[in-house]
This record gives structure tokens, C-alpha cells and sequence, in this order.
């Protein structure tokens, strides 16, 4: 069991930091987050704010607790602190919430196979998530972080490839800080904003509070995560791998993000596609209906197209002409509208249409403009990505599954080879449950952002309950299992009711839990006075 | 199981650990600052 869930505890801190790394950073990371910064620009990068900070509390007061009880999941921390329903119902949220995020991993290169290819989406989130369970089974944890040092490598030479190949196909004319400073007037590069507003959802404020929260309790209390940094060497060895981690996150996160903001400049030059999934665009026109409608649009591009290019070029050759900053804007607000009017067109012509491009934009780039090889090199990149990601979650899942409920609820007495088979056969379901999800995700937006609001309505729950176990110390089992409930509903009716950004949610449902615990532990009749010293 | 080194948790070890979390607390701040600057710097 130890050598299959955790890898016998021998890991080296570069294999906890690339694992911390490559588990976090998905498919959807590499697709969605150029595209985030085309549409949104590059203040995305605000939400890992607050990731260091996070890490720098994982490293002090989660990883000793768990490394020192000897633990396989955070969840048996909660058993030795509270009781064994808390351990359960914790382990239950993760299953619940990891299990559909897992789903989400799995679609991204799905969807991608599936428009470069023509397959069969369906088809192609099995081949894709099989593959990954294939290898996830046979060689359990020492496996998962073994393929994922060599995945990053690709990943890393993939993108930087990208970016580089972006400023290259611009005109020979344009330079790299040309192109920042297109993309700096149409309000790409806006890495920092400091307006304050509940329902913003990446500002400074959000991403270092919000995103503390969420990091914290991704790092500190998801399993997929937990079970990374648990199995290096050492407490040391954990911890450095840790803090490298949040030391090179920002930096490595600001430079994806870049591809996205010199994506816009690239357009500049060369025409900007109407909608950047064309298959979905191409089914609408191949159905004859609003000929003329879908004319008049692309023929209103095509005049945007060269003005772009005509105010880039006049702002390139004279950087203080206030009139092309101005027109460059203006030219941006336009080519939303068109943008916009395309999507409801869309709509009109083929109801089921997915309106959302965002997740096309870098791979429309990547099809459409790299040679061949390269083409094949980032197909590879996505794979990898999302390879090094499921194969985490799946292994996290199982170990989650057999640790806190199978093995401590079901069949307690089962040999080490039983338990070790389980945790195959469960890895095999829980990939079977992933793929299932897959099938749904097409109706998703961004799916970035889904995975992180679906991991927003959990995460706040659960770091609640570990930040009651560590410093509320007073908080009996019976309150905070109650308060944890009370706080699920309430994030979930937050949410359903619009009230707050999802960032918001991770902060509401962890002080919520702290908060409702402490006054039901003083409303609750006091059976056992002792305070707990785990 | 291969016990945990008692080294671990020494004061000298806390401390030890204590400046790199400053540390990493620092980085963050000059990212920040990088970061401000570089969305101001083009327009």
C-alpha cells in the first residue's frame, strides 16, 4: 500500500515540485488560459496571488501534522482529531468534488482531438481518458510522478516554442515590444487591477485573498495534492519542493498567459477569425440559413482587420500618436460587438451551438500557423498536460475511496494485496466516473474557470473543517460535522443566487465553518471537556 | 516505515525555515511590483 499510494515516501524535492506543478497545471491550464488573456486580458494571473502564501501554510502547519501521524490521506487526520463521520463526510466532498473536476481534465484534449480530427467527442474522451488509466493502474503513484517529470519537460519546451513562434510570424517590421505595446492599448497586459468590486472576479484583492483561500485548501486538503508532497523523503524534502513551487507558479503562469496577450498583436497582422471554433461556425453557414447576415459579418471584419493593422502599424512607427491608441480601443470595442453579434447568429442558425470560443482561440492559432511538426509537438503538450493532471486525480481518487471509506468502513480486515488490487479496480471506476463527466463538459464556458467554481463550492467547506481541526481547538466533532453541513447549503444557495464572484466562496464557506462550529461547540451540551492535542 | 528524523522540528530547524518563508513573502512582493509595472509600462 505505501509504495503503490504514496511511493514508498522516497521522492526527491524536484520530483515534489514537478509533481505539485504539473498536477495543477492541466490541458485546460495550456488551452484556456491563452485564451482567457485574448478575451480578458492577462489579469488571470492575479488569481495565483495568493499561492505562495498558501504553500508557505501548507508547508508550516499541514505537511509536519500529516508527515508526523504517518498518514496515507489528509482525511485521517480528521478521524484522529474528530471522529471517524467527519473523516468521512470530508472524504466524501473530495470524492464528489475531485471526481467531476477529474471529468473536466479529461474533455480538454478530448475536445481538441475532436476538432483538429473530426472525431467523435464521445469517442475521443474514451480513447483519452482509457489511456491515462492504463498507465495510473499499473504503476501507481511512483508512476504518476515519474511520467509527470517527463511530461513537464515537453510541456515546457512546447509552450515556449509557441510563444516564440508567435512573435515570429508577426511582420519583420514588428518586434517583441511592438507587439507589447499593441496589446498593451487594446488592454491585454493588465496583470494587476485594483478595483475593488464582490462580483470582479480577478482583481489583486480576490487573488490574494480569495485565491489564498482556495489555494490553501487545493493544496493543504485536496488529496491529489496532498498525496504528491506526502511522498517525498522527508518533512525538508516536502517543503522545498513546496516553496519552489510557489515561487515559480506566478512566473510561469504570467509567461502562458503572454502567449495570449501577443496573440492579439498576431491579429493584427493577419486576419482575426469571425469565431475561433470553426467547426461549430462552418455548421451554422452549411445550414443556408442568414447567407446574407453571415456575409455582412465577415465582410465588417475584414474592414476591421485593416484598420487594426493600419493603426498598429501607425503606432508602431510613432509610439506617442495619442489618435492610433485611441482608434486601436475603439477598433477593439467594434470587433467585440462583431464578436458578439456572430455568437447570437450563431445562436439563431444552430440553437445547440456552443457560443463559447475561448478554449479554440490558441489552438485555432496553433492549427492554423505552426508547421507541422510543431503542430505535433503541442498536440503532445496538451497530452501531457492533461495526462499528468488525471493521473493524480485517479490516484488520489482510489486512495481516497480504499483509505477513508473502504478499508475504514467496509472490509477492515483485508490483507495488503487486497487493499492494493481495490485501489487498481477503483482507480478503473473512478476513470470510467471521470469519463462520464467528460461526456457533459461540452456545455461548460471557459473550463478553466469551471474547474475552478466547481472546486469553489467544496474547497471552503473542507478547509473549514482542517483549519477548525488545527486552531480552533475547543471544536468537538459533533459541532463541526453539523456546521460543515449548514455551510455546504449555504455556499451552494451563494452560488445558485449570484451574490458573490466564486473566489468569494472559498473565504464565505471556510469562515462560515469556523464560525457556526465555535457556536454550536458553546450551544452543544459539553460531554467531553478535553481539548484535543493532535 | 522509516521514522521521522528528530530534526525536524527543532527551533534551529523552525527558524531555519522561517527565512524562506520571508523569503518566498518578498518574491511575491517584487512580483507584485513587476507585475504593476509591467501593466503600465506600454501605455
Amino acid at each position: 500500500m505505501e509504495g503503490y499510494i504514496l511511493g514508498d515516501r522516497s521522492l526527491p524535492w524536484y520530483h515534489v515540485m514537478f509533481s505539485v506543478i504539473t498536477t495543477q497545471a492541466s490541458a485546460i491550464t495550456f488551452i484556456s488560459a491563452p485564451g482567457q488573456a485574448y478575451t480578458d486580458g492577462m489579469r488571470f494571473v492575479q488569481f495565483y496571488f495568493g499561492m505562495p502564501l498558501a504553500l508557505i501554510v501548507v508547508s508550516a502547519y499541514f505537511l509536519p501534522k500529516f508527515k508526523r501521524l504517518n498518514i496515507f490521506t489528509a482525511y485521517q487526520y480528521l478521524e484522529q482529531r474528530f471522529d471517524v463521520k467527519t473523516r468521512a463526510l470530508t472524504a466524501s466532498l473530495f470524492l464528489l468534488q475531485r471526481g467531476m473536476s477529474a471529468g473536466l481534465t479529461i474533455y480538454a484534449p478530448a475536445l481538441i482531438l475532436s476538432t483538429l480530427l473530426g472525431w467523435n467527442i464521445y469517442l475521443t474522451n474514451l480513447l483519452m481518458g482509457g489511456l491515462v488509466i492504463i498507465y495510473t493502474v499499473a504503476g501507481g503513484t511512483k508512476a504518476v510522478s515519474y511520467t509527470q517529470m517527463q511530461q513537464m519537460f515537453v510541456i515546457t519546451l512546447g509552450m515556449a516554442i509557441a510563444g516564440f513562434m508567435v512573435v515570429n510570424l508577426l511582420p519583420d517590421e514588428i518586434g517583441f515590444w511592438d507587439a507589447l505595446k499593441i496589446s498593451a492599448q487594446t488592454g491585454n497586459l493588465n496583470t494587476i487591477t485594483t478595483d475593488f468590486n464582490f462580483n470582479d472576479k480577478y482583481n489583486i484583492w480576490s487573488g490574494l485573498i480569495g485565491g489564498f483561500f482556495l489555494a490553501l485548501s487545493y493544496f493543504g486538503t485536496d488529496q491529489s495534492q496532498v498525496g504528491r508532497y506526502l511522498s517525498g523523503k522527508s518533512i525538508s524534502v516536502s517543503r522545498r519542493g513546496l516553496l519552489l513551487t510557489g515561487a515559480v507558479k506566478i512566473p510561469m503562469q504570467f509567461l502562458i498567459l503572454l502567449i495570449g496577450a501577443l496573440l492579439v498583436s498576431f491579429y493584427h497582422f493577419h486576419p482575426t477569425p469571425l469565431f475561433f471554433n470553426e467547426a461549430a461556425l462552418e455548421k451554422a453557414k452549411n445550414t443556408g440559413k442568414y447567407t446574407h447576415e453571415w456575409q455582412q459579418l465577415e465582410n465588417r471584419q475584414e474592414t476591421l482587420d485593416k484598420f487594426k493593422q493600419q493603426q498598429a502599424r501607425i503606432l508602431i512607427s510613432n509610439p506617442e500618436n495619442q489618435n492610433a491608441k485611441i482608434q486601436l480601443k475603439a477598433l477593439k470595442i467594434a470587433e467585440k460587438n462583431v464578436h458578439q453579434q456572430t455568437k447570437d447568429l450563431l445562436k439563431k442558425t444552430t440553437p445547440t451551438a456552443d457560443t463559447q470560443d475561448t478554449n479554440y482561440i490558441f489552438l485555432n492559432y496553433v492549427i492554423h500557423y505552426l508547421p507541422e511538426g510543431l503542430i505535433g509537438l503541442l498536440i503532445s503538450v496538451i497530452f501531457c498536460a492533461s495526462w499528468s493532471s488525471t493521473a493524480a486525480e485517479l490516484n488520489a481518487l482510489s486512495s481516497t475511496s480504499v483509505i477513508d471509506l473502504y478499508k475504514r468502513l467496509l472490509h477492515t480486515q483485508g490483507t495488503e494485496g487486497h487493499y492494493v488490487n481495490t485501489s487498481k479496480w477503483l482507480t478503473v471506476l473512478w476513470g470510467a466516473v471521470a469519463i462520464g463527466v467528460a461526456m457533459f463538459a461540452n456545455a461548460l464556458g471557459s473550463m478553466i474557470e469551471a474547474v475552478n467554481i466547481l472546486g469553489s463550492l467544496f474547497y471552503g467547506t473542507i478547509l473549514g473543517i482542517f483549519l477548525t481541526a488545527f486552531f480552533l481547538k475547543l471544536v468537538q466533532a459533533r459541532a463541526v460535522f453539523i456546521a460543515a453541513i449548514i455551510t455546504e447549503v449555504i455556499v451552494i444557495l451563494c452560488y445558485l443566487s449570484d451574490v458573490l464572484a466564486f473566489l468569494w466562496l472559498n473565504l464565505v464557506g471556510c469562515l462560515l465553518v469556523m464560525a457556526i462550529s465555535l457556536a454550536i461547540q458553546f450551544i452543544l451540551p459539553k460531554k467531553n471537556p478535553a481539548v484535543s492535542r493532535i | 516505515m522509516k521514522p521521522l528524523s528528530p530534526e525536524e522540528d527543532t527551533p534551529e530547524i523552525s527558524r531555519k525555515w522561517r527565512k524562506y518563508y520571508i523569503g518566498l513573502i518578498i518574491w511575491l512582493g517584487i512580483l507584485i511590483v513587476l507585475l504593476f509595472g509591467f501593466s503600465r509600462l506600454f501605455l
